[in-house]
């Protein structure tokens, strides 16, 4: 999967804040290796407007994420990942397969409350792949 | 006499709208630009309007003539009227308004959009105008009624003078290139809103959901891209037909029978008609790329979605 293909959601209707939502995402995809080292991030008032929040809470996140070591900030240069926050490519791997049996065995947990059998589990996760696109599929950055 | 200059003024938005249309409705062969068209509803029709209003107020402009100026100030504001038609349709785009939203994770700019080789022939013909509207403003002295910049004089000795008009001076430099510069700025301003406006919504999905289909994605920067290619064109109109105005003014003025000039100016008047026919070259090209360009490249092929 490439840079270009990742996508922030915001669920306004999430108990979490919406600049949480963001910082959380953004800092996955760089600790995951999604983003490399000095991708740009898009400007804050873009990144406001594509997702209708307020300039504030996208400014937020990104205060959230230099802080954190994620990101670097400068006046001209826009906001880029820094190269030390993805770690050795090898432990970026092991992270991610690790993350995702965590989401998958969150995932799981979560439709069986609603009354999920596993086929309904397996078909909604090819729906939303399908629907999302076959950008990154087969592929390991 | 005047009816007769109106006649291309007004013929070629005319004609410009219907081959619009015309592109407009064979453009079907592909699904992405069919999606891109259903995205983009009727942001079409304020470009149209705008380019209708450009179009008027250029036609009044040449109606309304008084010694070539209106005839060279006609272009700039046709472009005029083009360019706020894209930035009216650019600002009609409205955030997404519902609980789940989603955004691409990378930056966008100007660069993505424009199409570069003719961007840089545009450029090229700016400051080719500049540099020879600064010169021949240099160069410029009053006509035989005192108005400013209207002839070139040349003082053949101490006592007797050749002057030769109409000359592209001051006179008419300077509304050219104060119309000229608006235009410039406002088309980086419509480039700006274009890269900065949030993207089309699938109709029908006002939420802008997470799940983005890779084919709405592909189209709302092929729109995108459109804008940027009518935004490039029209400033390519903008400043190769006063190009080739200046040129031919200056040109016919130098190789005229400007009594005691000397040989070199001969060379210089051809040059200047090399320049205009340059010009003109730009301008075909960028009246292919408003007329044509929704066709083509390819929705899904530019650089930024690779």
């Amino acid at each position: 999967m490439s840079p270009s293909d990742i996508r922030l959601s915001v669920d306004t209707d999430d108990p979490t804040p919406p600049y949480e939502q963001l910082r959380r995402q953004v800092e996955h995809a760089v600790r995951f290796g999604a983003l490399p080292a000095g991708h740009r991030l898009p400007p804050i008032r873009h990144l406001a407007r594509d997702l209708g929040l307020a300039v504030g809470t996208v400014a937020r996140a990104y205060r959230e994420l230099e802080a954190g070591g994620l990101v670097s900030g400068s006046r001209g240069g826009g906001t880029r990942v820094l190269p030390a926050a993805a770690g050795r490519p090898q432990d970026v791997d092991t992270r991610r397969d690790q993350a995702l049996v965590d989401l998958a065995r969150r995932y799981v947990c979560d439709g069986r409350l609603v009354g999920a059998a596993d086929a309904d589990l397996l078909h909604a996760v090819r729906a939303a792949l399908t629907a999302t696109g076959a950008a990154g599929a087969g592929q390991r950055p | 006499m005047r009816f007769l200059l109106l006649v291309p003024v007004l013929v070629v938005p005319v004609v410009a709208v219907v081959l619009l249309l015309l592109v407009a409705s064979r453009s079907t062969y592909d699904a992405r630009i069919r999606l891109a068209r259903r995205l983009e509803g009727r942001r079409g029709l304020l470009r149209l309007l705008g380019a209708a209003v450009g179009g008027v107020a250029a036609a009044y402009l040449v109606a309304e003539d008084t010694l070539g100026l209106g005839l060279l100030l006609a272009a700039p504001v046709a472009t005029l009227g083009l360019l706020l038609g894209v930035l009216a349709a650019e600002l009609v785009v409205r955030p997404p308004g519902g609980a789940r939203r989603s955004a691409s994770l990378t930056a966008r700019s100007a660069t993505d959009y424009v199409p570069r080789r003719l961007t840089a022939a545009v450029v090229t013909t700016g400051v080719t105008l500049l540099v020879l509207a600064s010169v021949t403003t240099a160069l410029g002295s009053p006509d035989d009624l005192g108005r400013p910049g209207r002839w070139l004089t040349r003082a053949c000795s101490a006592v007797e003078t050749a002057s030769r008009g109409p000359w592209p001076g001051s006179y008419y430099t300077g509304p050219l290139l104060v119309l000229v510069g608006t235009g410039v700025l406002l088309a980086l301003l419509v480039l700006r809103t274009t890269v900065a406006r949030p993207p089309l919504l699938v109709p029908g999905d006002p939420s802008g959901a997470a799940d983005v289909p890779a084919e709405a994605v592909a189209a709302d920067h092929e729109l995108r891209a459109q804008a940027a290619r009518a935004v490039v064109a029209g400033v390519g109109v903008l400043l190769a037909l006063p190009l080739a105005g200046t040129a031919v003014l200056a040109g016919s003025a130098v190789g005229g029978t400007v009594g005691c000039a000397p040989g070199w100016w001969a060379v210089v008047a051809a040059g200047l008609l090399v320049v205009a026919a340059l010009a003109g070259a730009v301008l075909v090209w960028c009246m292919a790329a408003l007329l044509l360009g929704s066709r083509q490249p390819p929705l899904g092929q530019s650089s930024a979605l690779r």
